[in-house]
């Protein structure tokens, strides 16, 4: 009792540093998690401390969100940090485990080791790319003395080499990662959200609503994409939110079918009657009960779908009709690498391989989800 | 009266013709009456449920008739109005509790979000309310039970579950579509026992609608027995009980088991099956299963009259 008492004195202050107060009730997965990421973060701001200085009288966006993010980071980690160990104490010593089905979900994908490590690079190379302006060694589109500094091979002081321009690849890398990673992301929310509303509004309302919205999709899958991006990208200057709204405007209507058919089905189950019979308004029906039940199968094809859009981003901006040089992304990365591949074999290998984990890791994770998503998987080795 | 249903006609399109499930239905239910509708399974007692709250489902919609609700007609309301009819005037309990539930949400949730529909609560009181609510409907420990899943529950707790959220907007008449049927037998007692309660409490008119003459007997004020689409007889429980005048409920009760069903004696079904609703007999659609039919029982289908105080029956054989 009396350590009882002690301990829970001591971890509500220790949990004023992330992860200290969780480590002291027994929590230790979480609490090293918490205590990692400050400690990185701090280590970072200490380390670039006169770059986080600088960004407060520079104007460059970039800079700014990187240094709002580190700090935001910290006091989300900081203030959760704090609601969970009061949540911790107030429960008491009964651990209560739930069975909702999110869940049940997550205890069945942290059984799959290999889709949890790709959740971690693909977090850490987010955060990279978020924080490439504080990160980076260099400015990426420096170049001083070319002829001194031109195809460096992978070193301490340049470790993924440098370019012909003398450009550090590390730092391109980084910065590429924004590009190719950010339209990823967002073209996949986009196509996802639009597939998804559109293809409950759809089911749910039926007849005529639905025949003209699901014959404007066959128009949408009968026109030929590829041509139209070509022509997009040749009109205007391609930037991150054209390739995004390219991307991400001409790949929803697989999402909007696929939803179709599972409301369609769903809308007759007694649940869905039983809202309606309790005076739900549509959107509510379609919002709360309709569309959480289908979703299951489109975040397993969210995951896969942001490799789909990262490799498409990288096909065009190495046919060079996506992001422009100088500008980096992976793509033009490894299209600008690819004729010194004999002399420097490191410029394209390095965005090349990056690419290529990005995608691995998307895969994987895609593949856990499924796995854990699956309510007729089997039940290995669970709880 | 606070429901008067007049003619109501439900019919179903399909492919091979139309299915009249509900014909020229009339009835009433005042304020905190309990009546019973009672038929065989198929004869469209549902439908007469999912017709008042304009529930229909496709291919099948209300063709005509009147639906008096508290004065006003529900079948002269959009769509809008209609839902806000729905939970908060009249509350839906469906049969099986087990899918009438969402799987992906805690039971307090589902009964939370009636009570922000109908009552503008907050989140906070919400909340507080449907704990109170779970503890009304009879389940133990309602705050741990509001963040129990449907599956974590029995058969019996989920049906007093959809029974809370059925109530939560305080309906004026609870619509049970066979509330007992998918529950054993002592549970059947217990959600009865629960539905009289509640409905004392809650003064609450209802239209219990069921197959079990034992539940219409411990419930009813009144009771309508209904065969392929139509109102056969409506009487009180206790007169219809004891002096059944419609061949087609003599037929019911006689297959009901009773006390005092001697051993080895057999219980006495009504002849013939139920007709197709497709292929109806000419007449009387009762006609082929019953012995007293006569000559004129073979051309038009006899129309309800009251030949009693209280008591209408559909058939020429009766006066």
């Amino acid at each position: 009792m009396a350590r009882s008492v002690f301990k829970r004195g001591l971890s509500s202050w220790l949990a004023i540093i992330p992860g200290l107060g969780h480590l002291a009730l027994g929590e230790r997965i979480k609490g090293a998690h918490l205590l990692a990421y400050t400690v990185a973060i701090v280590l970072l701001v200490i380390w670039r401390m006169d770059r986080v200085m600088h960004t407060f009288s520079s104007r460059a966006i970039d800079e700014w969100v990187a240094v709002l993010f580190l700090m935001g980071s910290l006091l989300v980690a900081a203030e959760y940090s704090r609601r969970d160990v009061k949540r911790l104490l107030a429960r008491g010593d009964t651990p209560v485990t739930s069975n909702g089905p999110w869940q049940i979900a997550a205890r069945r994908f942290r059984v799959n080791k290999l889709a949890v490590g790709s959740v971690y690079i693909i977090l850490l190379l987010y955060i990279l790319a978020i924080l490439a302006p504080l990160v980076a060694p260099q400015n990426p589109s420096m170049m001083d003395n070319i002829l001194e500094t031109r195809y460096l091979p992978p070193s301490f002081s340049h470790l993924f080499g440098t370019d012909e321009f003398g450009r550090d690849l590390f730092s391109r890398a980084l910065y590429g990662a924004r590009v190719s990673l950010s339209i990823g992301l967002l073209a996949m929310l986009l196509s996802k959200t639009i597939g998804t509303i559109y293809g409950a509004i759809a089911a749910y309302f039926g007849g005529i609503v639905d025949s003209v919205l699901m014959r404007l999709v066959d128009v949408v899958i009968a026109f030929p994409i590829f041509y139209l991006m070509l022509l997009l990208v040749g009109i205007f200057e391609a930037n991150i939110l054209l390739l995004v709204l390219i991307l991400g405007l001409t790949s929803w209507p697989g999402t909007a079918r696929y939803i179709r058919g599972e409301i369609l089905s769903l809308k007759e189950q007694e649940f869905a009657e039983s809202a309606r019979a309790i005076g739900l308004p549509p959107h509510l029906i379609i919002f709360r009960h309709l569309i959480p039940s289908a979703l299951s199968p489109v975040l397993v094809s969210a995951a896969l779908s942001v490799a789909g859009m990262i490799g498409a981003e990288a096909g065009l901006s190495f046919l060079g009709l996506g992001i422009r040089p100088p500008v980096p992304s992976w793509g033009n990365m490894v299209s600008g690498g690819q004729d010194a591949l004999l002399v420097a074999w490191w410029v394209a290998f390095f965005p090349g391989a990056l690419l290529t984990l990005t995608l691995v890791s998307f895969s994987l994770l895609a593949d856990g989800l499924r796995d854990a998503l699956d309510p007729k998987a089997l039940m290995r080795k669970l709880v | 009266m606070l429901l008067e249903v007049k003619n109501l006609k439900s019919y179903f399109f399909l492919d091979e013709g139309v299915l009249k499930a509900v014909d020229d239905l009339s009835f009433s239910i005042a304020d905190q009456e309990t009546v019973a509708l009672v038929g065989e399974s198929g004869c469209g007692k549902t439908i007469v449920a999912l017709s008042l709250l304009n529930l229909m489902p496709s291919p099948g919609r209300i063709v005509d008739g009147q639906m008096f609700f508290d004065g006003t007609d529900l079948r002269t309301m959009d769509t809008e109005q209609i839902r806000r009819i729905r939970g908060r005037h009249i509350g839906l309990v469906f049969q099986e509790p087990g899918v009438a539930l969402n799987p992906v949400y805690t039971v307090g949730q589902q009964i939370a979000d009636v009570l922000r529909l109908h009552r503008a609560l907050t989140r906070q009181e919400a909340k507080v309310a449907a704990i109170q609510l779970l503890g009304n409907v009879g389940i133990g420990n309602p705050e741990q039970r509001f963040n129990a899943y449907p599956f974590e529950l029995s058969g019996g707790m989920q049906q007093r579950v959809l029974i809370a959220t059925a109530i939560a907007g305080r309906p004026k008449l609870l619509i049970a579509d066979e509330p007992t049927t998918a529950l054993d037998a002592t549970v059947q007692a217990e959600i009865l026992d629960l539905l009289r309660y509640l409905k004392a409490e809650y003064r609450m008119a209802m239209l219990l609608i069921t197959h079990d003459i034992g539940v219409v007997a411990e419930m009813a004020d009144r009771v309508m027995v209904m065969y392929t689409g139509k109102i056969v007889e409506v009487a009180d429980t206790d007169t219809l009980l004891r002096d059944p005048r419609h061949p087609y409920t003599q037929g019911l009760l006689r297959s009901a088991l009773q006390l005092g069903t001697g051993k080895g004696e057999l219980l006495q079904g009504i002849p013939g099956t139920v007709p197709d609703f497709m292929e109806l007999p000419q007449g009387c659609t009762f006609h082929p299963r019953c012995t007293i039919a006569g000559q004129e029982c073979m051309h038009a289908f006899p129309p309800i009259e009251e030949f009693a105080s209280g008591r209408e029956c559909a058939c020429y054989k009766v006066t």
